[in-house]
């Protein structure tokens, strides 16, 4: 009796189960997309040449050193480097966030080497005359990701001077052992070297075999043995880094400074739980159709509801900035904010991003037929929309297929839009591209709602 | 009581494009002002479609629809602040108590200042609500989410009133005093549509009673009239269940 019982229920609960596609398809599309998104982001968490981390290389050396070097990037399989023609171009290619960083390698870097090699030890600073190469980066690049670069890089210079050094004196040797060995060999053959040796028994037998030794052992050529450990108690190629940025002082970069208005943007998006919900309430209780008869615009009742939430997402900014600034360090984070940013961009980020979190929120609340459905498709898209737009990951270490869907992320724009305004202090030129995005998401979605939502 | 129309409809229609079905199938009918006038129909017969058509809830697949002498082509307008609703549904805020959502629809239904405190306070006396007035309505009884969900929709005093069953579930105590401030906003001349299921409620309450069964009006007249007019039947209920037929309906 309690089997069948227990049958029945079965059976119930899965009748509901099956009806209930919307749900069904939460539990399984959703969970994909999360493992294909946060696979490649893991994979991405370290530049590698999968990463979409983008790397210009500029050799204006025409010596064997900037040769060298480029024949090695390129080789190496690690990094994806693209060659570009100039400095300049380099540069405004890090300012516009086309790379993230680019090697400079100077015209004279080949003779700056030899050149501080021949100078006596000691003489003067080597630093003057070594080879300066430079590493030019993007500010808002986060420390983290720009060691994991400039450090095999830097290895790989030494590593390439080194060879170059090896090479050409390694030839200067090899040259001078057959002039000697010649000159030696003929010193032998016409006995001057053994002419002053006075005549005793077995004098010519000893003397054939020396020859035989010593021609042997020239004919075997100078073996020069590179140090076992090839750490360098100085460096050969002097690396410089250099930030590039457009404003007046240089942003500081860091965790904090990328993260917060970061995080700050993903619980912008978290918004969508509450007005999903509140669209959801009112329209199970009937309060939508009861205000459709009462003398209230329909823009004045939405209107309320996006003051209302501009309000919490400027009140989430500040919160998260207040966690930031003192909490942060409280609990050890040495990192800082800069808040030097252009006033008029922020504000105009902040409310663009908070428009398009509303935007999505009333297209969740008016197209869910349930808060479970609104709560659980509303949070599970904020998270992937997160990774794919640079949340949790920078963009730019993303592969190339994600970097390319991640454009279609309204948290993409938005935080492009942040990271402009504090890590490269734009002013409201340099983003409105993504303040025009992430409005029209907003009027795409209210659009989108009123269409689907049209009276019978 | 004057006799010009507050609301005129002709050969209306209406076809759900989501089902195909056809709610309405051309009614007819002119409601006089200062009229109480009682909608009574078994269920699926179309009494809801119809007060929302004339609401501006839904639009008609054809015919016209006339409210408060402005012809209804989609959005009421400026007719709603002329008109009340009181739906069937508990139409209230649960998360907000019971004045501030009787002084929330009273702002929006266009009372501000001195006038919307005296009709707020006029309002709780009568339905006996001081004393829940802090009360959140999602911890209110039925009875007290009956009254609030009511005063919502008359504390304008509107020249046409809609309530679609708005004794459902409550004791009779609370319906006589609904039905008795009905009466008395009748007598000083709104004009009401009623929707019930409670013959006897529409009998006592109302001066001409249309039956609406599967879209159609099938009978209309004052309760008395339908009575007599159908013989062997001694109340509004027995008339009713004549014309409609004792099968149980979707």
């Amino acid at each position: 009796m309690g089997l069948k019982k227990l049958v029945a229920l079965l059976k119930k609960d899965g009748l509901l189960m099956v009806r209930d596609w919307p749900g069904l398809a939460i539990l399984f599309i959703m969970p994909a997309i999360l493992l294909i998104v946060i696979t490649f982001t893991q994979e991405s968490s370290i530049p590698s040449k999968r990463s979409g981390m983008k790397i210009a290389i500029v050799n204006d050396d025409s010596g064997e050193f900037g040769i060298n070097v480029v024949a090695d990037l390129e080789r190496q399989g690690y990094f994806n480097f693209t060659p570009l023609s100039s400095d300049n171009e380099a540069r405004e290619s890090v300012i516009s966030g086309k790379f993230q960083m680019a090697i400079i390698i100077p015209e004279d870097a080949t003779d700056k080497l030899f050149a501080a090699l021949s100078e006596p030890e000691g003489a003067k600073e080597p630093d003057a005359g070594r080879s300066g190469v430079k590493i030019i980066y993007d500010p808002s690049l986060q420390k983290i990701f720009r060691d994991a670069v400039i450090m095999p890089v830097n290895v790989l210079l030494q590593l390439s001077a080194t060879k170059v050094i090896m090479t050409r004196y390694t030839g200067d040797v090899n040259r001078m052992i057959e002039e000697y060995k010649d000159s030696l060999a003929s010193d032998f053959s016409d006995g001057t070297l053994y002419s002053e040796i006075p005549p005793f028994p077995f004098r010519q037998d000893i003397i054939n075999s020396l020859n035989e030794r010593i021609t042997e052992k020239i004919k075997g050529g100078a073996e020069i043995e590179l140090p076992a450990d090839p750490s360098f108690s100085s460096t050969l190629v002097e690396l410089t880094e250099e930030p590039v940025f457009r404003s007046r002082h240089m942003p500081v970069s860091g965790l904090l400074q990328n993260n917060v208005p970061a995080f700050t943007l993903f619980a912008m998006f978290f918004i969508v739980i509450p007005l999903a919900g509140s669209i959801i309430n009112e329209k199970d209780h009937g309060i939508s159709g009861r205000m459709k008869t009462i003398p209230v615009s329909r823009m004045t009742i939405a209107l309320s509801k996006i003051v209302v939430f501009i309000v919490v997402c400027i009140l989430q900014f500040i919160f998260l900035m207040f966690v930031g600034k003192y909490i942060m360090p409280l609990l050890g984070e040495n990192s800082t904010i800069d808040m030097r940013v252009n006033i008029p961009a922020l504000a105009a980020a902040l409310i663009c991003s908070s428009l398009a979190a509303i935007g999505f929120g009333i297209m969740v609340g008016s197209l869910s037929s349930t808060h479970g459905q609104a709560a659980t498709f509303g949070s599970v898209m904020v998270v992937i929309l997160a990774l794919l737009g640079g949340i949790f990951v920078p963009v730019h270490m993303l592969p190339d297929v994600i970097r390319k869907i991640s454009i279609i992320s309204p948290l993409r724009w938005g935080t492009d839009a942040f990271l402009g305004v504090f890590a490269r202090h734009e002013g409201i030129s340099g983003i409105w591209f993504q303040l025009c995005l992430l409005t029209s998401f907003f009027l795409v979605s209210v659009l989108v709602v009123v269409k689907s939502l049209g009276r019978e | 009581m004057e006799t010009d129309p507050v609301i005129e409809v002709r050969k209306l229609v209406k076809r759900y494009k989501t089902s195909g079905e056809e709610a309405l199938k051309g009614v007819s009918l002119d409601v006089s002002r200062g009229e109480f006038l009682g909608l009574l129909g078994p269920n699926s017969a179309g009494k809801t479609t119809f007060t929302s058509l004339i609401c501006g809830l839904l639009r008609p697949t054809s015919g016209t629809i006339s409210v408060l002498g402005r012809e209804l082509r989609g959005d009421p307008g400026e007719i709603r602040n002329r008109m009340g609703l009181v739906p069937q549904e508990i139409a209230l805020y649960q998360g907000l108590t019971v004045r501030e959502n009787i002084m929330l629809f009273g702002h929006l239904l266009g009372l501000h200042g001195k006038r919307l405190m005296e009709r707020a306070d006029m309002m709780i006396k009568i339905f006996n609500l001081e004393e829940h007035l802090p009360k959140l309505i999602a911890h209110c009884s039925g009875g007290i989410k009956r009254r609030v969900n009511l005063i919502c929709g008359i504390i304008h005093d509107p020249e046409l009133l809609i309530l679609d069953e708005p004794t459902l579930g409550v004791d009779t105590q609370l319906r006589e005093m609904i039905s008795g401030y009905l009466t008395g906003m009748n007598r000083k001349g709104t004009t009401v549509i009623y929707t019930t299921h409670y013959m006897k409620e529409a009998e006592l309450l109302c001066s001409r009673v249309n039956i609406i069964d599967h879209g159609r009006v099938i009978a209309d007249g004052k309760p008395a009239d339908l009575i007599s007019r159908n013989a062997g039947c001694a109340d509004l209920g027995q008339v009713f269940l004549n014309l409609t037929g004792r099968d149980l309906r979707d």
